[in-house]
């Protein structure tokens, strides 16, 4: 169901859709990038695609300033294609940059959950105390 | 309202949010949402309820406005859209509760703010036709395309020669013309190209001017058919042999130069701190 067809915003907390809306400005274009790994797409069927994923894209109208913004930084490339049935069609491309991009997307974001993921978990102080400092990844990191 | 008008509306107020961009830009973004559009609706017969579902899966224009705006900096224009009791009339038809197209709706109060937050400081927010003059935000060498540079490099050798063969007035008067026209001609959103250059030509200009105001050297003139010769002090042959400044000075010394550190380029008695380059000065 998407956020159209339940009538409801994804997070009904506002502070939540701040929270989302931030989030998505770092992760939204890696995951165009990745999408487009699999082949050429035009924009119509990229935010069919993603408008699937609720929680990551909600405005189909927003793919197009986003990918603009890949295009001047090389990370797509774009091809005018006839279609069989309506105008022709736009159709985004990898590049070479954009797939070294996304594959660095894909390297850090592991390990970038993964420590999300060990922060936001709740600590038991029993057992933090017990076991000695919580070690959560940011050691050695000079931050 | 019929189908072409309920895009059209749309389209206009997309164009108008991102009203602070680039033209290409702009019209990249616009373009693409119209081919969105016509490849949505070209798939089945055209209906009202299809071209609302379209416009209502796009999003609100501010929304859009805000994406595009990611990478703009915090003085990005975005106009917001105009408050017309006709286009909210117009456009409530196809807003839906969680994505209005425009108007003052469930997403209105968060886009004000936005347009209000992304305005602050600067004279964005408003229409072109009524904002005050515009000025880049970025001087960086990093905001400009590559193609500029070969341009600036081609202004600053004809300002070289423009300074060697031309009056130093008039080439100054050139810079600073350009690069008037520059500033409005790049106001009016007809490109940045003459902006760029006609700043370019200024700085390289005056950058050389001053190079020569430092230096003390009179860069050559043009042959000028007057003499500016002060009354009382009649040119007259030296008696030590000296070339009278009528005779030793290029013809082209005019009281634009008395101020001139050059030895040869005044006849004026208090400008020259040369002795030997003004008669009166010398002669008693």
């Amino acid at each position: 169901m998407t956020p159209r067809e339940c009538g409801q915003p994804i997070a009904a907390n506002p502070l939540g859709e701040k929270v989302l809306t931030q989030m998505r400005k770092g992760v939204l274009e890696y995951c165009v990038l990745a999408h487009l790994r699999c082949g050429p797409s035009y924009g119509l069927e990229m935010a069919a695609a993603l408008g699937r994923h609720r929680w990551l894209f909600t405005s189909e109208g927003t793919l197009y300033p986003l990918l603009a913004r890949l295009r001047r930084q090389g990370w797509v490339e774009t091809t005018w294609r006839p279609s069989d049935a309506g105008p022709p069609r736009r159709y985004y491309g990898l590049t070479a940059q954009g797939e070294a991009a996304v594959a660095a997307f894909t390297e850090v974001w592991a390990p970038f959950r993964a420590e999300v993921d060990s922060v936001l978990s709740p600590v038991d102080p029993a057992s933090a105390h017990r076991d000695g400092p919580v070690t959560d990844g940011f050691e050695g990191d000079e931050r | 309202m019929k189908h072409e008008e309920l895009i059209e509306v749309y389209l206009q107020d997309l164009e108008r949010t991102l009203g602070g961009l680039e033209t290409t830009e702009r019209d990249d973004v616009v373009c693409s949402v119209r081919e969105h559009i016509d490849l949505f609706l070209a798939c089945e017969p055209i209906t009202e309820e299809r071209v609302r579902q379209v416009l209502d899966n796009l999003g609100p224009v501010e929304r859009i406005a805000r994406e595009a705006a990611t990478d703009q900096g915090p003085d990005t224009a975005l106009l917001p859209v105009e408050e017309r009791p006709e286009a909210e009339n117009r456009t409530s038809a196809v807003a839906s509760p969680t994505h209005p197209v425009s108007g003052p709706n469930t997403d209105r109060p968060s886009t004000d703010s936005f347009a209000r937050s992304g305005t602050q400081g600067s004279s964005h927010g408003f229409s072109p036709s009524t904002s005050p003059l515009r000025f880049p935000t970025e001087w960086g060498a990093g905001s400009w395309p590559l193609w500029v540079w070969p341009i600036v490099a081609l202004l600053a050798i004809a300002c070289l020669i423009g300074l060697v063969t031309h009056p130093i007035a008039v080439v100054v008067t050139a810079g600073l013309v350009t690069f008037g026209v520059s500033i409005v001609h790049w106001n009016t959103r007809l490109g940045t190209l003459l902006f760029v250059a006609g700043s370019a030509f200024a700085v390289c200009v005056l950058g050389g001017f001053a190079f020569f105001l430092s230096t003390g050297t009179e860069p050559q003139q043009l042959p000028v058919s007057t003499v500016e010769v002060p009354q009382g002090n009649p040119p007259s042959p030296s008696p030590t042999g000296v070339p009278t400044p009528s005779e030793s000075l290029p013809p082209t010394a005019s009281s634009s130069d008395t101020a001139s550190p050059s030895p040869t380029a005044s006849p004026s008695p208090t400008a020259s701190p040369s002795p030997t380059a003004s008669p009166s000065a010398t002669v008693p």
